[in-house]
């Protein structure tokens, strides 16, 4: 199989680590065709290298997520590649199917059962929003809408995994959205732009659904947003 | 205010400032009665001596130090109050210190705290010592007697009053050298500890009291008043075990269809009419690099449209 790229995915180097984009931090929702919108989803972000049936994350943490979301071995089973790099974010859903920064806390901090059981924690989905590598090579001089593209071929949807769900343009529509399922950012990529370590700047903005009405405490929900987790 | 539980004066030099102790916290904790469960009834503990096999009141007991096994000394009211400490009816301040311990200094480990409330003729002292301290940011480490027991405390400047604050004696406190800790510093990824940092930041803030509190209490009570109330307690979901993803997304879709139709709506109402962008949907469809206007219309507006404008925070 060849890929976007027209690499062999089963050769070539192999990324050790990635050293991620941030985004910019946005004002307020905006409609604009050059950007892709879609939710901030409230998780960890996380790298999931896929070689050979295993799988590896690098994760925004401070400690591995790996241990407590043995589920995510499951990827490479779903990664229609041998090796590829996806971008994404670990989420624990509540009984609503809403993501739980409650139950993410407590996954993390060991409510959990093992051998596939739950304790009261939630299920663990992983959204996938980018896609790094392929084979052998970086797909980060391609354009957003190109990698994105490609993440929807290579990964097979399963209940629980799936490529993000962006829309095109509709910014304010789409915070709307997220607005009415309790969600507090969206995040906005630039279609064409390339991916690259360090600041984003225009090419991928953190947009917050609502300007806050007064400086609140933080609490471990937004800070985890602040970092990007 | 309660009753004051100690009435004493601070004295330091030839200064002495009477005042009264009231303890500046409860505890909140929900308490529970034994009942007999076969009649509901309080049951009640009883004051039994083994040797004579009987049941005596609490006036028949005297205070016994244990100085061997089984060997006992008695300890009379009178004993106490012959021992020769000057702090039997004092606070009685040895040093002025920082009121912020230095890093350098152990940590001060809180056994109970009091506020101070000076007697008519000690306001003025009273006054005069507690506006020195804040403007000297000092504190006082004092002794005094509480409860038949010394204690260690510090003395400081807190509103209008003055926070005493009982100590844990240093032979108290339990070292850390039997815990397992690491000898080394580990060795951090730059990127490692400026997340830490980043984290810690983020959460970096002032204290307000009133952000805190007892979840469980609540908790407990809202299930106690449930059952006075006749009413059935919900226990919580033994097992949650989370929705599916892709009924996130359905979710994601059909509110991003509610709130297109409501814009959409809102236009029309405003009889403002402006082209629309073709939705597309890349995660699910095939790959479309950029978008492109579905019709002549929408081609003119995009082209008038900026193609990109910079965003700022």
């Amino acid at each position: 199989m060849l890929g976007l790229t027209g690499v062999r995915p089963d050769r070539g180097p192999r990324p050790v680590r990635v050293r991620p984009m941030r985004p910019t931090e946005g004002r307020a929702p905006f409609d604009d065709p050059a950007y892709l919108f879609e939710p901030w989803w409230p998780g960890i972000h996380a790298f999931v290298f896929v070689a050979g049936g295993r799988v590896r994350l690098q994760a925004d943490a401070l400690a591995d997520p790996g241990p407590a979301f043995p589920e995510l071995a499951g990827v490479a089973e779903l990664v229609q590649v041998a090796r590829a790099v996806l971008e994404t974010t670990i989420l624990v859903l509540d009984g609503r199917a809403r993501p739980s920064a409650e139950l993410l806390r407590r996954r993390l901090a060991g409510e959990w059962r093992g051998a596939g059981t739950p304790l009261r924690a939630g299920r663990a989905a992983l959204v996938a929003t980018d896609l790094l590598w392929l084979g052998g090579r970086s797909l980060a001089r391609r354009p957003f809408g190109e990698r994105r593209s490609e993440l929807a071929t290579v990964l097979e949807p399963s209940p629980w995994c799936l490529p993000g769900r962006g829309f095109v343009g509709e910014g304010i529509t789409v915070a709307r959205a997220l607005g009415e399922l309790g969600f507090h950012w969206v995040s906005a990529h630039r279609l064409d732009a390339p991916y690259h370590a360090g600041p984003a700047g225009d090419a991928w903005f953190r947009v917050p659904i609502e300007e806050p009405a007064e400086r609140t405490p933080p609490t471990f929900l937004a800070v985890a947003r602040r970092l990007g987790l | 205010m309660a009753r004051s539980m100690w009435r004493g004066a601070i004295q330091f030099g030839l200064v002495t400032i009477p005042v009264r102790l009231y303890l500046a916290t409860e505890s909140k904790g929900i308490s529970f009665n034994m009942l007999h469960e076969s009649c509901l009834n309080r049951i009640q503990v009883k004051t039994w001596c083994p040797f004579h096999d009987e049941v005596i009141s609490r006036g028949d007991t005297v205070k016994g130090f244990e100085y061997a096994k089984d060997q006992y000394v008695v300890v009379t009211e009178e004993d106490l109050l012959s021992v020769p400490l000057k702090t039997v009816r004092a606070i009685e301040i040895e040093r002025f210190v920082p009121a912020r311990p230095a890093e350098s200094e152990p940590p001060r480990f809180v056994k109970q705290a009091y506020w101070l409330e000076p007697e008519a003729i000690g306001r003025k002292a009273f006054s005069l010592l507690r506006g020195v301290l804040e403007d000297k940011g000092l504190a006082a480490i004092c002794k005094v007697v509480i409860k038949d027991r010394e204690a260690l405390a510090s003395l400081e400047p807190n509103g209008r009053t003055l926070l005493l604050q009982t100590l844990h004696w240093p032979d108290e406190i339990r070292s850390t050298a039997e815990l397992d800790l690491p000898e080394d510093e580990p060795a951090f990824k730059p990127t490692e500890r400026a997340m830490a940092e980043q984290l810690v930041a983020a959460m970096t803030g002032e204290f307000d009291p009133d952000e805190h509190h007892d979840e469980y209490r609540e908790a407990l009570m809202a299930v106690i008043e449930a059952k006075i109330e006749g009413r059935e307690t919900a226990a919580p979901e033994e097992a949650e075990p989370g929705g599916q993803l892709v009924d996130l997304m359905a979710a994601l879709e059909a509110s991003v269809a509610a709130a297109r139709a409501s814009r959409e709506e809102g236009r029309r109402a405003a009889a403002v009419a402006e082209p629309e962008e073709e939705v597309v949907a890349l995660a699910r469809t095939r790959p479309r690099p950029r978008p492109r206007p579905a019709d002549d219309e929408e081609a003119e507006a995009a082209e008038a449209a900026p193609r990109r404008r910079r965003r700022t925070a």
